[in-house]
């Protein structure tokens, strides 16, 4: 839910500052609004009916005891205190989830980026290669690609190999509780399409004037990147890291497949959409679940809403005085 | 009848069901109706592979012959997806009339008033005959003194080994189910393969790190998983005992560590080579050894004391829906699933051994892999215990959660003691 909350506001906000003039838009003002409201009533009234009331549902569902077969029991706070307060496994299933986060959605955003950068040229070949960087992510967290990655990374297959020859012995990381999650992460770095696609959409977008002029006052390549792209590019950063944070929080598929459901090795791959999927699916404990699902939120919700804050100082829009 | 002002309800709560979110998988369809012949239509939802749904479709053309009145439309699901999809049609209030159920399942779906009791249709002039139940199944499906459910299989648990490995490292494996070895021989002996093998094969699976290891071993001392209540049957130091041992046993080498099961993965390491021996159930036999490349030979359990420790899990059972307006003739076709010997002849072992006086010996077997598995169940069939009282409610996923403290034992990173009250603590609140 907080993804489709922060991505329309984010995109709006960007594109309001590129419209040239925002005095014709005003002035079809209400009629266009009307017929807008006309054309959405189907998707309003699916979002109201399969989004909304679903999660009404579950909220309240999070103030009770329920196991899909009995009637709900009122509880009041008490899945809450326990899952704050009362148990072991939601403090593990954070510690890794908050550990992926922080390292996975940095570094797929430098992917993204820096593969972007270099398909922003005109070579040959040019729309075969952002095909071929854009496929991983629509082949996602199926059971082929486990497979592909299990022999990529157990011990003495093609990364342990590679690794190997250049002195570092790591092992299998698939096997070893230390670096389990490492080989999420990469996995998670290889999708990098989509996040691709929309920084490859926005470098098009940068006059070329602008790093003509800093050509002209003398900048190199470096000091271009620096103070042409990245602030020109700044809110379409912002943008793919809101989204991307709240991917990595709701990462579920590709662990869940990796470790065969178990959330192995010693639970180090364990997320907390994991947890949160036992509970619900094989416990019945879906008021517990609830629960946890409306801390999720709640945490992704807060930070998005730090994100945004903090955002004034180092996202530049379009037409703003800075 | 008054067939539509239910029918209406159904398709209400249904419509209400799908609002809220809860996903409603459709197993069937509304096809509640009496046909024109009165002939009434039976869902029938189960697990397995297009395989088995031959054999089972085979099964129901028979049994459709004989009985003109009745249809069943089947459909099935691969065994990780079907448990969702039952439990969310139940949720809906749209179960299959009849299913099959796995023993972990039957006192979540029997408490909760999912499964109808067939105690009213069991017994002389029923529809369903319950004597000939081979003994050791009898108290099979019973949740709370009510039938819940009929088994249609059982297994039992073996030691499966390669015996030309063991043989190659001069390892002698327990080879009689009347003088079963000790777990300290078991494990000399284990350990001559692994050292034999220089590692490449260590002598057996770690049995710790699964529920079929520790809920034999609680067995053995004469402990078990679970109570008639629905609580733990053994202690803290109960698995701080069994814990020790096998961290003991994998420190020596005689078990392989933890990461030859995930680098195992989707297969085991029986099957890829890794080990020469597990604990396994022994239908499985078959299939393991065609994985492996080699045969596995079925031997007996180790234990240290008189008990064996195994007993007649029953594979898969079969249930009726309690929401169901057909009771009656759901019982009739399970009576018929259990009892007649065409089944068995048609469904030889895909499902396991047959539960009832009535199906044994049916089946011609010509299958090496399926005459080793009947004959492992003879000799056994002296030592095998009833069978013990289901999982607790919400106990399902326990067995996950102790492979996960098992990881974290066997990869060092917390002592036997911390991992026995991880253990605990997660039951609590699982089980709460």
């Amino acid at each position: 839910m907080a993804s489709t909350t922060t991505t329309d506001a984010a995109i709006p906000r960007a594109r309001r500052g590129d419209a040239p003039s925002a005095e014709p838009a005003k002035r079809r003002g209400r009629a266009g609004d009307r017929s807008a409201y006309v054309f959405l009533t189907p998707w309003m009234i699916g979002a109201a009916l399969l989004t909304i009331a679903p999660m009404l549902f579950s909220l309240y569902m999070s103030f009770t005891d329920y196991n899909l077969f009995d009637a709900p029991r009122w509880i009041g706070l008490d899945n809450y205190r326990r899952l704050l307060f009362d148990d072991p496994e939601v403090r593990d299933t954070v510690g890794v989830t908050l550990l992926y986060v922080v390292v996975a959605t940095p570094l797929k955003l430098a992917a993204a980026l820096g593969v972007a950068l270099l398909l922003n040229t005109r070579r040959k070949g040019r729309n075969f290669y952002r095909a071929a960087f854009y496929m991983p992510s629509l082949i996602g967290a199926s059971v082929g690609a486990a497979i592909v990655w299990r022999l990529l990374f157990s011990t003495g297959s093609v990364v342990d190999g590679f690794l190997g020859a250049f002195g570092v012995h790591t092992g299998g990381w698939i096997s070893d509780p230390d670096w389990s999650l490492m080989s999420l992460v990469a996995l998670s770095v290889w999708q990098f399409g989509a996040p691709m696609v929309i920084f490859l959409a926005a470098l098009q977008q940068i006059p070329r004037d602008l790093y003509e002029a800093a050509e002209i006052d003398g900048a190199g390549p470096w000091r271009r990147f620096v103070s042409v792209t990245v602030p020109m590019l700044s809110p379409v950063i912002f943008f793919n890291l809101v989204l991307e944070m709240v991917h990595a929080f709701q990462m579920f598929n590709s662990a869940f497949v990796l470790s065969n459901g178990t959330g192995g090795p010693a639970g180090s791959t364990h997320v907390y959409s994991m947890y949160l999927y036992e509970l619900g699916f094989n416990d019945f404990r879906m008021g517990y679940a609830a629960a946890l699902t409306w801390v999720l939120l709640l945490v992704v919700g807060v930070i998005t809403a730090v994100l945004f804050k903090t955002s004034g100082r180092w996202v530049h829009y379009a037409g703003e005085e800075k | 009848m008054g067939k539509e002002a239910p029918s209406r309800r159904t398709a209400l709560s249904a419509l209400l069901a799908a609002g809220l979110g809860t996903a409603l998988t459709a197993c069937g369809g509304p096809s509640r109706s009496v046909g024109a012949g009165g002939t009434v239509t039976l869902r029938y939802f189960f697990w397995g592979d297009s395989g088995r749904a031959e054999l089972i479709n085979k099964c129901i053309a028979v049994f459709e012959k004989a009985n003109p009145k009745i249809r069943v439309k089947s459909s099935f699901a691969a065994f990780d997806s079907f448990w969702p999809k039952l439990s969310t049609a139940a949720a809906g209030g749209n179960p299959p009339d009849v299913m099959h159920i796995d023993y972990a399942w039957i006192r979540t779906l029997g408490e909760h008033g999912v499964l109808a009791d067939l105690g009213d249709h069991t017994g002389p002039g029923k529809e369903i005959d319950a004597s000939t139940l081979v003994s050791s199944l009898r108290t099979a499906g019973m949740v709370e003194d009510r039938r819940v459910a009929l088994p249609l299989s059982h297994n039992s648990v073996s030691l499966q080994y390669d015996a030309k490995v063991w043989a190659d490292a001069g390892a002698r494996p327990p080879s009689a189910a009347d003088a079963p070895m000790g777990w300290d021989t078991f494990m000399e002996q284990a350990l001559k393969v692994t050292r034999h093998t220089g590692r490449k094969q260590f002598g057996m699976d770690n049995p710790g790190q699964n529920y079929l290891g520790v809920e034999l071993w609680m067995r053995q001392q004469g402990k078990q998983m679970w109570t008639e209540k629905g609580e733990l049957g053994f202690s803290r130091d109960d698995m701080s005992r069994y814990f020790g041992q096998v961290d003991g046993w994998r420190r020596e080498g005689a078990l392989a560590g933890p990461d030859v099961v995930l680098e195992s993965l989707p297969g085991f390491p029986i099957s890829t080579r890794r080990v020469a021996s597990n604990l396994e159930w022994d239908n499985q036999a078959g299939g393991r050894s065609a994985m492996r490349g080699s045969k596995l030979s079925l031997g007996f359990v180790p234990t240290d004391t008189a008990r064996s420790g195994i007993y007649a899990k029953p594979g898969m059972l079969l249930s009726a829906a309690a929401k169901s307006p057909y009771i009656s003739e759901a019982a009739r076709f399970i009576d018929f699933m259990i009892n007649d010997r065409r089944v068995a002849k048609i469904l030889g072992t895909n499902i396991g051994m047959p539960p009832t006086t009535s199906q044994e010996g049916a089946a011609e077997v010509t299958d090496p892999a399926v005459r080793q598995v009947q004959a492992y169940e003879k000799a056994v069939a002296a030592t095998l215990a009833p069978t013990p009282p289901p999982p607790a409610d919400g106990g399902a996923s326990l067995n996950v959660y102790l492979q996960r403290v098992a990881e974290k034992l066997f990869y060092e990173r917390v002592s036997v003691d911390h991992a026995v009250d991880l253990f605990f603590d997660q039951a609590k609140v699982v089980l709460a």
